[in-house]
């Protein structure tokens, strides 16, 4: 048995974990449920030693266990599989397996490497093709063959960070036959998740996070489906808090997604037909579980990613086809979501950054700089969004991630938009700087702009957005007042129902 | 991305390193190699001399003599002095070429082979320009050599914006071609009327560029190099295209994402990279004694473009400098050779050795960090690349 | 064309691509891992001169050897100092490396010999008796009078194919070039696998630069490598990063070469009339490398954590 008892961990003033608990027992399966940040994949982390906990213990069949690194924990037989596969794209299935084992300068044919391979999945019932490059296999045959790595090495715990995130439903069916196979076999397996019918489907044992706590754990078949929910995204008061102050009656359509359709990275559908209007004074929020599409649609409207369909209006004006500058130039803002690689260039000035994108403002003839006048603009933005420390000649790779980030706003808000697309605009920002960039969301809104906010945050959508769209696997599955609740939106985020 | 995963501002401070993205291969941003400090530059200097000196005593010479020499050759009499702006003219015009590439984060080190096939263009129409007014015949000569360059170049930009080639090898390759074009013309078509070396005609005399000073060699073109430090600099800085160069290089993403057109800048770059070393042949030929193309015309001044990039940490006006600097130890190292020996070639090394110091200094840096036990298993590393 | 002077030209291109093909296998085993080395010249460079001046004061060509391959294997590991742990980016160093070589061996070479042009003349090494081998009707007249480099470059080709494609060590160095972090937990240095792949190019590279003074000319001229370091490169990459592909592109390229003296010496002319330009023929491997790389001609995909410093 591998036990986490009350485990604490801080990453500067963020608590991640905060007296976590978890038991892996051997032969059952263990689901390990919670929201975005609820501090699962940290909890994993140390499992695993790729994290170092300030308090609490761990228990590995009864006797202390301390990881130091990925090395202590494979060999005290821990095996886990990361979200991001350390797969070699070039190499075989066979290859890919032949790395973790074996003498180093031996001649081996590929006969023998493909019958360790076919022998060690056969014994655990599962199917993977040994000659392809691994680079040109599904996702589903990657996961599998990191599964056998791990196996490989005599992992008796088995952790899986979010598997089922980045496979079809198909997929999903062959992983969970496989993780019960693995299971009858003795093996402990834990598994992340965001999804209630998953855990239904294959799980034994459950454990909820929320906020870095263990607020509930124990055999599935204690708990409803209501507890779990519950337990995940708490309930109370925050249900009743109505962001949208009903003050601002939205006007016309000012944005227009028509049937917008664009593929996702590595030819995987990214997003599908999405259709949704935002008006003006209106604030359209946009909700679900990472990596479901919200990326692909905010790159897919900014022009960063090119729509295989559908069509995008802003007041009237058709964007599909135009560049990302000529979008920004008819009026659209963008706040990405990584303010260090889209947001900002690092080694530039906070000047230089608020200029980036305003090729009309400060231009004069002949394709110069007006340096006096962008110095003015800038001494001005930095008094008006605050940006500290004063200076407009600073890098802004020297200023705080708050500072970063209205910088960013500053830069964005000072064009005059009409129409915003936020991204997480407030991730990694301590309260005080994410409550201003509300303050100019909702700003926007009350000059009659349009925006729309994509967030993994279901507090900040419902604090202040006007309807809330829901998407899953690239469609918008439904959209809400936030009057429909915490509850109402995680059932409609994680597919409380199945839905294929 | 898991809780806590995110960079934090000790990892911003020191992101100097890949930037990942869409360029294609050798990711790493050449700003990581952008220096400053004036301490560790005299230090990185103090260090190639040092090693320059092992040099000469292994050949039996007399370091202190052998720098003297040197100092002398290039700073100890007005004919020194001028010989040391001759020398340093093209190497700025290769320093300027190879600094606003590697400040666009391009890799382009064909500054040889754009040299060369301008100058084949210029030698080519020679006879032709000849016919002109002077001025025109001057500045058509200059315009063709910048627009062959700047088109040689583009040819690898190009492949890289449509193939996605990285530029590293397909300017090495374009090099190796344009060496042997130009071997082709010297043996063949180009060759001179007594067909006895294989050199081209010297350019007609119409086209020479006027001396200006009796036994010197300076002439009217060494000041062409100066007046376009400050074209650059100021376009860097007060330009928008300037301003877009820089952007692209320090970020592509977030330029691209904020409205910039990276293809468009990046091809623009290439061919003013281009033009830039298109220029110094040309200037050489229409200045210099012989006024000749030949095999060895350039004997890697393109190359030495990045030390003089380098040592000018990417700046305009510091390339000037440490052009002159660099001139100055190619006219010493003539002074060198006669008086004490040691081979003017040596010259190369201390490039080499300055190059080692000023890439490694933030490396040593980071490795001190690293023994300080700060760089900690971080997050996998992983952008999509399944 | 009559089958002796067949024998006669495949020799020659064995001798011009020798040199090549050492340099492009050290150069691929480097690139394996995900180092590229664009100063393969000066490894060529230094190990010729070195190889000449131990072999000139010596009179054997065998520690002659013995030192060029020394000094290139120094050069590589201050290489693989600078770019290994000290992250330095690899395009630069390379290209100063090349600096470094033709001023340390000019200024070397003058040094020792002086400026009086007098021809450097050491002896070469010996050639290699195959016995039975050399009766062999075409292959026989193309090994006979050949010294152990260019057939020890043969040989260890497949050899490299084997390392590289057949033991698990190969699986090491392919994943470093590919994902490092799939070598890095598997529980291999990425730092010290890519230093050792460093040292395995200089020393391959050593040797073909102590052919080309020692087992070619017999002598040292400054700057002898002339460009054939950047070959190499091409090479490389019209090998597509597999040793049996450089073999067979150094052939090629060696023939080129040979074909090259020989349109030189017949003035060989096309069909239609016109000679070639043997320049033409010398710069057909990096126009075919562009085109390759372009992937009009098939794709080459190069290794994708080439050029890229790890960091964890």
């Amino acid at each position: 048995m591998l036990e986490a008892r009350n485990v604490r961990k801080t990453y500067g003033g963020t608590v991640a974990l905060d007296g976590a608990s978890l038991a892996l027992e051997p032969g059952s399966i263990h689901a390990v449920l919670g929201e975005n940040g609820a501090g699962k994949s940290t909890l994993m982390r140390v499992l695993f030693g790729l994290v170092r906990p300030e308090g609490g213990e761990l228990l590995l069949e009864g006797a202390a266990y301390r990881p130091g690194s990925p090395a202590d924990a494979l060999s005290a037989g821990l095996g886990m599989v990361h979200q991001h596969f350390t797969l070699v794209p070039t190499l075989t299935a066979a290859e890919n397996l032949g790395l973790g084992q074996g003498k180093l300068w031996r001649w081996t044919s590929r006969r023998s490497t493909n019958a360790h391979l076919a022998s060690l999945a056969s014994g655990y019932g599962m199917a993977v093709p040994p000659d392809a490059p691994v680079g040109s296999l599904s996702v589903g045959e990657k996961q599998r063959i990191e599964i056998l790595k791990a196996l490989a090495r005599g992992a008796r715990y088995l952790i899986l960070d979010e598997p089922t995130g980045v496979l079809s439903p198909l997929e999903v069916e062959e992983l969970f036959a496989t993780l019960r196979r693995l299971r009858d076999q003795g093996v402990a397996v834990a598994f992340i998740s965001h999804k209630l019918w998953e855990v239904e489907a294959v799980a034994d044992q459950v454990t909820v996070l929320r906020r870095g706590r263990t607020v509930l754990t124990g055999g599935l078949a204690c708990y409803s489906r209501q507890d779990l929910v519950t337990s995940m995204v708490g309930s109370g008061p925050g249900e009743t808090r109505r962001g949208a102050e009903g003050v601002t009656r939205p006007g016309a359509p000012l944005l227009l997604l028509e049937s917008l359709s664009a593929l996702g990275d590595g030819g995987r559908p990214g997003i599908l037909e999405v259709s949704l209007q935002v008006a003006r004074g209106e604030i359209l929020g946009v909700a679900g579980v990472e990596g479901n599409g919200q990326r692909e649609l905010a790159e897919c409207l900014v022009g960063l990613r090119r729509a295989s369909a559908g069509a995008l209006r802003l007041d009237g004006l058709d964007l599909s086809h135009l560049s990302t500058g000529a979008r920004r130039a008819a009026g659209l803002a963008y706040i990405p979501e990584d303010r260090h690689a889209e947001g900002l260039v690092l080694p530039l000035s906070v000047r230089e950054n608020l200029l980036l994108s305003k090729w009309g403002g400060v231009r004069k003839g002949l394709g110069l700089l007006d340096v006096a006048a962008s110095r003015r603009e800038a001494v001005e933005a930095i008094a008006r969004y605050g940006i500290r420390p004063a200076d407009p000649e600073m890098p802004v790779s020297a200023l705080s991630g708050g500072n970063q980030q209205k910088a960013v706003v500053a830069r964005e808000m000072s064009a005059g938009p009409k129409a915003v697309l936020a991204a997480n605009p407030t991730r990694g920002l301590d309260l005080g700087a994410a409550a201003f960039v509300h303050s100019v969301l909702r700003d926007h809104r009350a000059k009659g702009g349009a925006c729309l906010l994509v967030s993994s945050e279901l507090e900040e959508l419902l604090e202040i957005c006007d309807r809330i769209a829901v998407m899953r696997q690239g469609r918008v599955v439904s959209v809400v007042p936030p009057s429909a609740g915490r509850e109402t939106l995680g059932q409609l985020m994680v597919g409380g129902v199945r839905c294929h | 991305m898991p809780l806590g995963a995110g960079p934090t501002d000790e990892q911003i401070a020191g992101a100097d390193g890949p930037q990942g993205g869409t360029e294609p291969g050798f990711v790493a941003s050449p700003n990581s190699a952008i220096l400053s400090g004036a301490g560790s530059l005299a230090l990185s200097v103090g260090g190639a001399l040092a090693v320059g000196a092992l040099l000469m005593v292994a050949v039996g010479s007399h370091p202190v003599t052998a720098y003297a020499a040197l100092a002398s050759g290039a700073l100890g009499s007005s004919y020194a002095l001028t010989e040391t702006v001759v020398r340093a003219t093209p190497l700025l015009f290769a320093g300027l070429a190879v600094l606003v590439s590697f400040r666009c984060g391009i890799w382009n080190i064909g500054a040889e082979g754009q040299m060369l096939m301008a100058s084949l263009a210029v030698i080519w129409a020679g006879p032709a320009l000849a016919g002109l007014p002077l001025w025109v015949g001057w500045a058509a000569a200059l315009a063709l050599g910048a627009a062959v360059g700047a088109g040689w170049s583009l040819l690898a930009g190009a492949l890289r914006l449509y193939r996605g080639v990285p530029e590293v090898i397909s300017t090495l390759m374009l090099n190796l071609i344009a060496y042997q074009l130009v071997s082709w013309a010297v043996n063949g078509p180009l060759i001179e009327a007594a067909r006895s070396q294989p050199v081209s005609n010297p350019l007609p005399q119409a086209l020479w560029l006027p001396s200006l000073g009796g036994t010197t060699r300076l002439h009217l073109g060494v000041g062409l190099p100066w007046i376009l430090v400050g074209l650059v600099a100021f376009a860097l800085a007060r330009t928008a295209f300037g301003f877009r160069l820089r952007a692209v290089g320090a970020g592509e993403r977030a330029a691209r994402a904020c409205g910039v057109p990276v293809g468009g800048v990046v091809l623009s770059t290439f061919a003013l990279s281009g033009a830039l070393a298109g220029l110094a042949p040309v200037t050489d030929l229409l200045g210099l004694y012989p006024h000749r193309l030949s095999e060895g015309l350039l004997s890697g001044v393109g190359y030495q473009g990045i030390p003089v990039a380098l040592l000018g940490g990417l700046s305009p006006w510091g390339c000037a400098v440490s052009a002159l600097f660099f001139g100055g130890l190619a006219s010493g190292s003539d002074a060198m050779e006669q008086m004490a020996g040691v081979s003017s070639v040596s010259v190369k090394v201390l490039q080499a050795v300055l190059v080692f110091f000023l890439v490694a200094r933030p490396g040593v840096g980071a490795l001190r960090q690293l023994a300080k036990g700060r760089g900690g298993p971080s997050a996998l590393v992983g952008e999509g690349d399944e | 064309m009559s089958a002796p002077e067949w024998s006669l030209l495949l020799a020659a291109a064995l001798r011009v691509s020798a040199p090549l093909l050492l340099a492009a296998l050290g150069e691929t085993v480097s690139e394996a891992a995900g180092i590229i080395n664009i100063g393969l010249e000066a490894y060529l460079l230094v190990s010729a001169f070195a190889a000449a001046v131990v072999t000139q004061f010596t009179q054997n060509a065998w520690l002659g050897l013995l030192a060029g391959v020394g000094c290139s294997l120094g050069l590589a590991a201050l290489f693989g100092l600078l770019v290994v742990p000290l992250r330095c980016n690899q395009v630069v160093v390379g290209a100063a490396m090349n600096l470094l070589a033709l001023g340390a061996t000019g200024t070397l070479y003058r040094g020792i010999f002086g400026v009086t042009g007098k021809v450097l003349s050491v002896p070469l090494l010996p050639a290699v008796s195959l016995g039975p081998v050399e009766r062999l009707p075409l292959l026989g007249g193309v090994l006979h009078g050949q010294n152990a480099l260019p057939i020890g470059g043969l040989l260890i080709a497949p050899l490299l194919w084997a390392l590289l494609y057949r033991t698990r060590a190969g699986l090491v160095l392919r994943s470093l070039g590919e994902r490092p972090e799939a070598a890095d937990t598997a529980g291999f240095s990425v730092g010290r696998w890519r230093f050792g792949a460093v040292l395995a190019g200089g020393a391959l590279a050593g040797v073909g630069g102590a052919y080309l003074s020692i087992g070619d000319t017999g002598t040292f001229i400054e700057g002898m490598s002339s460009g054939r370091g950047f070959v190499a490169l091409a090479i490389v990459i019209f090998g597509r990063w597999n040793p049996l592909g450089v073999l067979a592109a150094s052939l090629f390229y060696g023939l080129m070469g040979a074909l090259q003296f020989h349109v030189q010496a017949l003035g060989a002319v096309l069909p239609w009339g016109g000679a070639i330009p043997h320049q033409f023929i010398l710069m057909l491997p990096q126009v075919m490398t562009l085109v390759v790389l372009a992937g009009l001609a098939g794709r080459a995909r190069q290794p994708q954590a080439l050029g890229i410093p790890y960091d964890r």
